[in-house]
């Protein structure tokens, strides 16, 4: 396009944005804006490519700006679905460019980071004329133009822009809507578009029946329209979003444009479309749903069946452990009666040492005696047992033989029917006794452990 | 003309529809209305 035709162009843009009619744009006028700037076939792969800035320190890029469709911006806590139609866009694609203002001068639509409408936030600006794009295959119709981002004034973004890394733009829009499905009552039809969903055939949506103006546009992460991107051929990847918000975006959100808007007596500006960075909670949702997943990922059959094996095993360790510490107490209490044994004996070996001699035949009946008697009564017999010449001290044979400690096994007496007997009573019910059938099993099963404790079987 | 107010609308929803929505609702393709005003079907009728 060479500099006059741009100029031509950009005064009939301005022709149609001041216009006597107020604003309204004429269908002529328009078609010849189109007519002079039709986008060349082929132009908007190579815009694609990375872009160094020119001479004059910019990188020049053509965008698509909007598409004909449905999307679902955020409003507030949630995410609602809009529609524009081709006429309607078609009648605004003007607006996608330069203006006059009041005083004669040209304007350049200016274009901004993520809406942030601040002087120190502009990043470029658009002196073309738009052109209308018409559909072809699955991307939509749209308005289409050069945005000249200004590496002097925000190097960071000309370059980011230039070599592709952001490559999504969003239009801030002023334009009015009516219901979908004008049938329905208020609050069914916010309902419904706010659940996506569909009646008759069509999406419940809020239509976009004039775009009003085009304030400016912005370059963004992701923006609501997918095809707005410097390759609106390739429908960019859109991320999963959340649909809510928390409710306190209903109230934080641009509060200047709210204030500005609420200050006109009759608000020209019916809505306000901008594509925005998603807020912080929509990671930690994310995050939340990741987990989530992670933790229904878990082979949950196989975590049962490993925590019912363990607490079977920890059942059936605890019930032996149990058993031998029964066997254990009644070892102990054993061990008692035998160390005082092992005194009296000592008592009568001394006794009978210092003393007097015991006679080989009547051994027997001293050991019998000994075990039997205590100390004092042992004495008083010991003094009529007849004296032999070759006696044989009798704590000897006192003394416990290992043998007798890791026997075959460990008769059941009474101690263990003592302690099975108290071991039952303490798990039945107040008031009942164990059988004696009872007690004797438990009562083997207790010399059985004791058996096991005294010879180190496990 | 008369329109209403989108987030006041969506504002005075029942709490109970409102948390049902957010359960429910299909995610955001991008982008976000900060302010819109909507036409009463009585009017577009009109």
């Amino acid at each position: 396009m060479s500099a006059e035709e741009r100029t031509e162009i950009q005064r009939a843009i301005a022709h149609m944005v001041t216009g006597a009619d107020g604003g309204t744009f004429s269908l002529q006028a328009r078609a010849q804006v189109l007519a002079a700037a039709p986008a060349p076939a082929g132009e908007m792969s190579a815009s694609a490519a990375a872009v160094k800035p020119d001479a004059d320190g910019y990188v020049s890029k053509r965008f698509r700006l909007m598409s004909v469709g449905h999307f679902r911006p955020r409003v507030g806590w949630c995410a609602i679905t809009v529609r524009a139609d081709e006429d309607v866009l078609r009648r605004a694609a003007p607006m996608f460019g330069p203006r006059l203002d009041a005083s004669g001068q040209m304007r350049p639509l200016q274009v901004y980071r993520d809406h942030e409408v601040e002087t120190e936030c502009i990043v470029g600006r658009c002196d073309d004329a738009p052109q209308w794009v018409p559909a072809a295959g699955t991307i939509p119709g749209g308005v289409e133009n050069v945005l000249r981002f200004d590496s002097m004034a925000d190097p960071k973004i000309a370059r980011l822009v230039g070599e592709g890394t952001i490559f999504a733009v969003s239009a801030g829009l002023s334009f009015r809507a009516e219901q979908s499905h004008p049938e329905m009552d208020q609050e069914t039809f916010l309902e419904m578009a706010i659940l996506g969903a569909e009646m008759d055939g069509r999406p419940v949506a809020l239509v976009i029946t004039e775009i009003a103006n085009v304030k400016e546009m912005s370059c963004v992460w992701s923006g609501a329209d997918p095809f707005a991107t410097d390759r609106p051929d390739v429908q960019s990847p859109m991320p999963e979003m959340p649909a809510t918000a928390e409710a306190s975006d209903v109230e934080g959100a641009q509060p200047e444009i709210e204030a500005t808007a609420a200050a006109e007596p009759a608000p020209e500006i019916i809505a306000t479309q901008a594509g925005l960075a998603p807020a912080a909670d929509e990671e930690e949702v994310e995050m939340d749903l990741s987990e989530i997943r992670a933790a229904l990922a878990l082979p949950a059959d196989a975590t049962v069946d490993a925590l019912a094996a363990a607490a079977g095993a920890l059942v059936t360790s605890n019930a032996a452990l149990l058993v031998r510490a029964e066997a254990a107490e009644v070892e102990l209490s054993e061990m008692r009666a035998a160390e005082e044994r092992r005194q009296t004996a000592e008592e009568i070996r001394q006794a009978i040492e210092t003393d007097r001699k015991v006679l080989p035949a009547d051994k027997a009946k001293l050991e019998a005696l000994a075990a039997e008697l205590g100390l004092d009564v042992l004495r008083a017999s010991l003094s009529v047992i007849p004296i032999g010449a070759s006696g044989v001290p009798v704590g000897r044979q006192l003394q416990p033989e290992a043998k007798d400690l890791q026997g075959d096994a460990t008769p059941v007496n009474d101690s263990h029917r003592a302690q099975a007997r108290r071991l039952l009573s303490q798990r039945m019910p107040r008031g009942q006794q164990p059988t004696e059938q009872a007690i004797e099993a438990k009562a083997a099963e207790i010399a059985e452990a004791q058996h096991k404790i005294r010879t180190g079987q496990k | 003309m008369q329109a209403i107010d989108l987030q006041a609308a969506l504002a005075a929803l029942p709490p109970d529809k409102i948390a049902a929505l957010k359960a429910q609702s299909l995610p955001s393709t991008g982008g976000r209305i900060v302010r819109a005003m909507l036409v009463e079907p009585e009017e577009v009728k009109e």
